[in-house]
């Protein structure tokens, strides 16, 4: 019998603690979700908290609750989840692709109507980057605002450097290429580098980089043709691959970690990474050497891709949430504040005038580089928004992988290293792979276009 | 006779190293694990890699939140020493300062510390351990009475069911994470034990794996219980629970392995940090552009003991539930 009433009472309170859920907010309090991807108790996700509850303390009568999803493909899995459910959050990140798609659901708060005066917008559109401002834009209205934004940067290893003289990082293609081959050895004479130039990895990001330096474009202006597969693109992928199997100046990761190629650099085993701006951040205290950061090198047009995350306010927060999640991203956003996340995460600034302010002017003071770095964001570039390409860049993100590994450039390359072939005809056979890959991806993406 | 002796010995010892290599084979990623989340960040991406933590020099660090800086000695000057710090903040900078400042160090056991403060892992321990536990409990409730039910009993559609729910061990389980979760959120279950627990409670592999034993039992045994006047009910309690302790114990295992480990489920069905269970807390370590792998090696080592440990207490029973539920 007293078996019994145990168990009946130990299962009474697990039911009960079920019904236990987080930490509850006083209900006078006007709560606005704001969904993120960082982990919460990650460095980043603890530097936004930290802004966050700055926020909250000097406004008491609203509260910011922060929740991270610990990665980008959860949040975009349960926004979609959690729209389709009808709960979704007040506020969240997303990209641009994800915007459009709620744009297109009528799921979104039009900022532009949020500004209490046309010349707080006007001033906005002076202040804001460019390209950020160009992302945040849908049919010539305010959906979104800039918040985690990064380009990429060429990280160099200033021993390496100044030990073989080079005074400063390329700047072009061509540059690169000599650099590369002077910085890459074979220290233990076996007759493969043991030492790179660079070490990279099958990267999408680094492809649309190369492609719009060379004039390429990667949809047409409505989003129903691809273009990333025309002569342009080729050229840019030939590029990619020649740091490999024309230069031997390059290692290449395909798949697994995505950050294996950042290990490779600070572990000392090659002289440069094309990384985001926030690597450093996670690469300072695994760095046995100074650390040289610059703009990558160009072409034929200065062009870099803006990565990162827009926020975006969901239409069906009640008019209070709204207000209150409104006046948290215009502070977010402001020149000081601004400054200090770039300052605490080597994220952009998303304001040209937050370069001007004493927290981002200390920074340039400290480390020159940092500026040159910023300054990208002049010819600054979006991936585009359509639908198409956000389901479609998969496809040419398998590409790249593929082109890496492809059989017939591996036979080519060893008949090349032989002598059987001449250095003509195995660029060509890099080309026709090269071209026969993006078509592929061009192929597979047209589903996505009718 | 001796050289059948001869033989036999020789055969044991082939039998042995193989099974000690085959050992050591599965042992080696545990003993990776526990060796870099001992070593420094450095170190840990180092090629080639080190199997044993090399001894390095350090010195507290006054101006930044890392422990230590690591140096470089580059000359002994009597009872001083002239370093150069190669990794942090004050990289490349030379100091002198006595000896008695320099610290050597090959173990970094800090970093067990570092891991279990960058998180709340005591709240995601609480959490993983009673959600560990309630879906044992209530997943070997659920597995017996389907399992007794398929097993035993006579009802319609009986076959048609049973191939059905075992027609769902093919469904990838990431297909269903959206449509779950609006069925979640309809329910307003979301970031609640119940969205942690209830769905993790049915386990279609235990139930398959306790009807495949319970059919092995003789039909005579029940018979006698229904003469006897035992309902179902007690036939499931005094006969099929102290028969099948071993199959229990086995699919209590399995389901606590499972859920213990669970991550994606988790993190979809909760949003607050005090919801969190500890794989999602090992996320912590893995960031936006790089991981830090000394700490999440750490997290990873001291979030697998209760396992081992619960592993080594009911390995006997668990390799016997195993063999038994094959036998006729």
């Amino acid at each position: 019998m007293f078996r019994k009433i145990s168990l009946f009472i130990i299962t009474l309170l697990l039911f009960h603690s079920c019904m236990l859920k987080g930490k509850e907010v006083p209900k006078d309090k006007v709560i606005v979700r704001f969904w993120h991807p960082f982990s919460a108790d990650s460095s980043l996700g603890k530097t936004l908290l930290g802004l966050i509850a700055e926020f909250n303390k000097k406004h008491p009568e609203w509260s910011i609750k922060a929740e991270g999803m610990g990665s980008y493909s959860v949040l975009k899995q349960k926004l979609i989840a959690s729209i389709i459910a009808g709960n979704q959050p007040e506020m969240s990140l997303a990209y641009e692709a994800w915007i459009a798609k709620f744009y297109k659901a009528d799921k979104l708060v039009h900022m532009d109507e949020m500004f209490s005066s046309t010349q707080e917008w006007e001033h906005l559109k002076r202040d804001l980057f460019k390209a950020f401002l160009a992302s945040c834009m849908i049919d010539n209205k305010l959906i979104s605002m800039p918040f985690n934004k990064s380009v990429p940067v060429l990280y160099y290893n200033k021993n390496i450097f100044s030990k073989n003289s080079i005074k400063r990082p390329p700047r072009t293609w061509e540059e690169f290429i000599r650099i590369s081959k002077q910085l890459t050895k074979d220290n233990n004479n076996d007759g493969k580098p043991d030492f790179w130039g660079i070490i990279s990895r099958a990267n999408l990001t680094d492809f649309l980089n190369f492609l719009k330096q060379n004039k390429g474009e990667i949809l047409d202006k409505k989003g129903e043709n691809t273009l990333f597969n025309k002569k342009e693109g080729v050229q840019a992928l030939k590029f990619f691959l020649s740091w490999k199997y024309i230069h031997s100046i390059a290692d290449f990761y395909s798949g697994g970690n995505p950050y294996s190629y950042q290990n490779d650099f600070t572990a000392g085993r090659c002289a440069m990474i094309i990384g985001t701006c926030v690597s450093r951040f996670f690469m300072q205290k695994k760095l046995t050497f100074p650390l040289g950061t610059a703009p990558i090198f160009m072409h034929k047009k200065k062009a870099v891709l803006v990565y990162g995350t827009n926020i975006v306010l969901f239409n069906k927060a009640t008019a209070l949430q709204r207000k209150a999640g409104w006046e948290f991203i215009k502070w977010f956003t402001s020149p000081e504040i601004t400054a200090l996340w770039s300052k605490k995460t080597s994220y952009m600034p998303v304001r040209k005038s937050a370069l001007k302010t004493k927290i981002l002017q200390d920074e340039f003071r400290k480390d020159p580089e940092l500026r040159s770095s910023i300054m990208q964001l002049e010819y600054a570039f979006l991936e585009p928004a359509f639908d198409s390409w956000a389901f479609g860049r998969e496809y040419l993100s398998e590409a790249i992988d593929n082109v890496l590994i492809d059989t017939d450039i591996e036979s080519a390359y060893d008949e090349f290293s032989n002598k059987k072939i001449t250095l003509d005809q195995f660029e060509k056979i890099i080309e026709e792979r090269a071209s026969f890959h993006l078509n592929k991806a061009a192929n597979k993406m047209k589903k996505w276009m009718l | 006779m001796e050289l059948f002796n001869v033989k036999r010995s020789i055969s044991k010892i082939i039998t042995y190293l193989v099974l000690g290599v085959g050992g050591m084979i599965m042992i080696f990623p545990f003993y990776w694990m526990a060796m870099s989340s001992l070593k420094s960040p450095d170190e840990i991406i180092k090629f080639p890699p080190t199997l044993i933590p090399e001894a390095k020099y350090y010195i507290e660090n006054e101006s930044s939140d890392e422990d230590m800086e690591r140096v470089e000695i580059i000359q002994e000057i009597g009872d001083k020493v002239k370093v150069k710090i190669i990794r942090g903040l004050d990289i490349g900078k030379v100091i002198t300062l006595p000896k008695e400042k320099l610290i050597k160090k090959r173990f970094i056991f800090e970093n067990y510390l570092r891991a279990w403060l960058a998180a709340p892992f005591d709240r995601y321990f609480l959490n993983n351990m009673f959600m560990a536990s309630s879906v044992t409990f209530l997943g070997i409730i659920t597995s017996l009475l389907a399992g007794f039910a398929f097993a035993k009993m006579n009802f319609p559609f009986k076959k048609s069911l049973f191939m059905i729910l075992i027609a769902t061990l093919m469904i990838p389980g990431q297909m269903l994470l959206i449509p779950n979760y609006i069925i979640l959120a309809k329910m307003r279950w979301i970031n609640t034990y119940y969205a942690l627990i209830i769905p993790l409670s049915v386990q279609i592999f235990s139930i398959y794996f306790l009807t495949q034993f319970i059919e092995t039992l003789p039909q005579d045994i029940f018979d006698a219980a229904a003469i006897d006047g035992c309902t179902p009910l007690q036939v499931l309690k005094e006969i099929i629970i102290p028969l099948s302790r071993t199959v229990i114990l086995t699919t209590g295992l399995i389901a606590f392995i499972g859920s213990w480990n669970a991550l994606l489920w988790p993190l979809i069905v909760t949003n607050s940090p005090e919801m969190r269970t500890l794989q999602v807390g090992l996320a912590v370590f893995r960031q936006e552009s790089g991981t830090d792998w000394e700490l999440l090696t750490a997290a990873a080592t001291f979030s697998l003991a209760p396992l081992i440990l619960m592993f080594f207490f009911v390995q006997k029973h668990y390799i016997e539930g195993i063999a038994r539920s094959g036998l006729k």
